[in-house]
């Protein structure tokens, strides 16, 4: 299985990367720290899921799934994101998103995660 | 500027919006967070005005900045004292503070980018809910996070390219550590206006 997770933020990406990596021993994980990253990654992983975070420096989560969404791309998205307003929620589940969860990640939203990857 | 009335609704929403950014604090640091009731003043920092206590804590702090724009735009700030910025780090990584003397004090990148993270997710949830509150989108910039001394004499300036100051005081009371932190929302004429004319509104509907 392959996976990307961008988030800007270090403590972000070190605790996904770190849950995964342990549910997932056999996943393919590439870590990116920002959309632009996070979309070059996609072209050249073709990955089974993508983490991402919305607001990052480059290119936002948000620039990141329309372009995938332009491209063609019909992937697994779940977007991991501090903002709470209606607009971008609504924004970004017409990228056909699988989930969007709220930071905080507390070990609830974690598991949900997991579960998600786990197509529970 | 506003009247008591205005200023009591006002106050209700920001305990709630307040409210939900300390469980998410509460959730980052896995310790219970009490809060104070939000005290709100709407500042003219054009004017001389006395303020009824200091902008925020003088010395060395943490301020973390966002701007956010669209039909409702300015810029939201959170402010710790230094130190106290470090034992909400230490919390938030499940590690123990320990002492350290002023001189020897410093933050390295680990620390910035949790801190980062925090405001991220606080500013993120006062101002979206503002935002939702207004029924518009806004779009945030990313956390701009400085290590910054501040004396008494230059908090006005460190903060004089804002006209309008919507300030929370606010205090964070984590198990181990009171933290002290201020939340600063600062909004230009248009959009002060804006949340004016919307508690204008919902008054008018009670």
């Amino acid at each position: 299985m392959k996976i990307i997770i961008a988030d800007d933020s270090s403590f972000v990406r070190t605790i996904v990367n770190k849950l995964i990596s342990t549910e997932f021993p056999n996943a393919q994980i590439k870590l990116c720290t920002n959309g632009k990253e996070a979309y070059e990654a996609y072209i050249e992983m073709e990955p089974d899921w993508l983490i991402t975070d919305l607001l990052m420096p480059e290119m936002s989560g948000q620039q990141l799934l329309s372009a995938l969404n332009v491209n063609g791309k019909k992937g697994k998205y779940i977007v991991v994101s501090a903002d709470v307003q209606k607009g971008t929620k609504e924004e970004v589940e017409s990228y056909g998103i699988v989930k969007f969860i709220n930071k905080p990640l507390n070990p609830d939203k974690l598991q949900e995660l997991i579960n998600l990857i786990r197509g529970e | 500027m506003i009247n008591e009335l205005q200023k009591d609704l006002l106050r209700e929403y920001i305990n709630v919006f307040i409210g939900q950014a300390a469980s998410m604090l509460s959730e980052i640091a896995n310790q219970r967070v009490i809060l104070s009731v939000p005290e709100v003043e709407i500042v003219n920092m054009a004017e001389e005005e006395v303020l009824s206590h200091n902008l925020f804590s003088h010395g060395h702090i943490v301020s973390s900045s966002m701007k956010f724009g669209n039909e409702f735009s300015g810029r939201a700030m959170l402010i710790f004292p230094a130190k106290k910025a470090k034992f909400l780090v230490d919390a938030c990584m499940g590690m123990e503070s320990e002492e350290v003397l002023d001189e020897e004090f410093h933050l390295i990148d680990t620390d910035f980018d949790v801190l980062k993270e925090i405001s991220n997710v606080i500013l993120n949830s006062v101002i979206g809910e503002f935002s939702n509150l207004l029924d518009t989108t806004v779009e945030f910039s990313i956390p701009d996070v400085e290590l910054l001394f501040v004396s008494e004499s230059e908090q006005k300036m460190y903060l004089k390219n804002d006209i309008y100051m919507l300030m929370l005081y606010t205090s964070f009371q984590l198990a181990e550590a009171k933290i002290d932190g201020v939340v600063i929302v600062a909004l230009g004429m248009n959009s002060l206006n804006k949340l004016i004319d919307k508690i204008n509104e919902i008054l008018g509907d009670i």
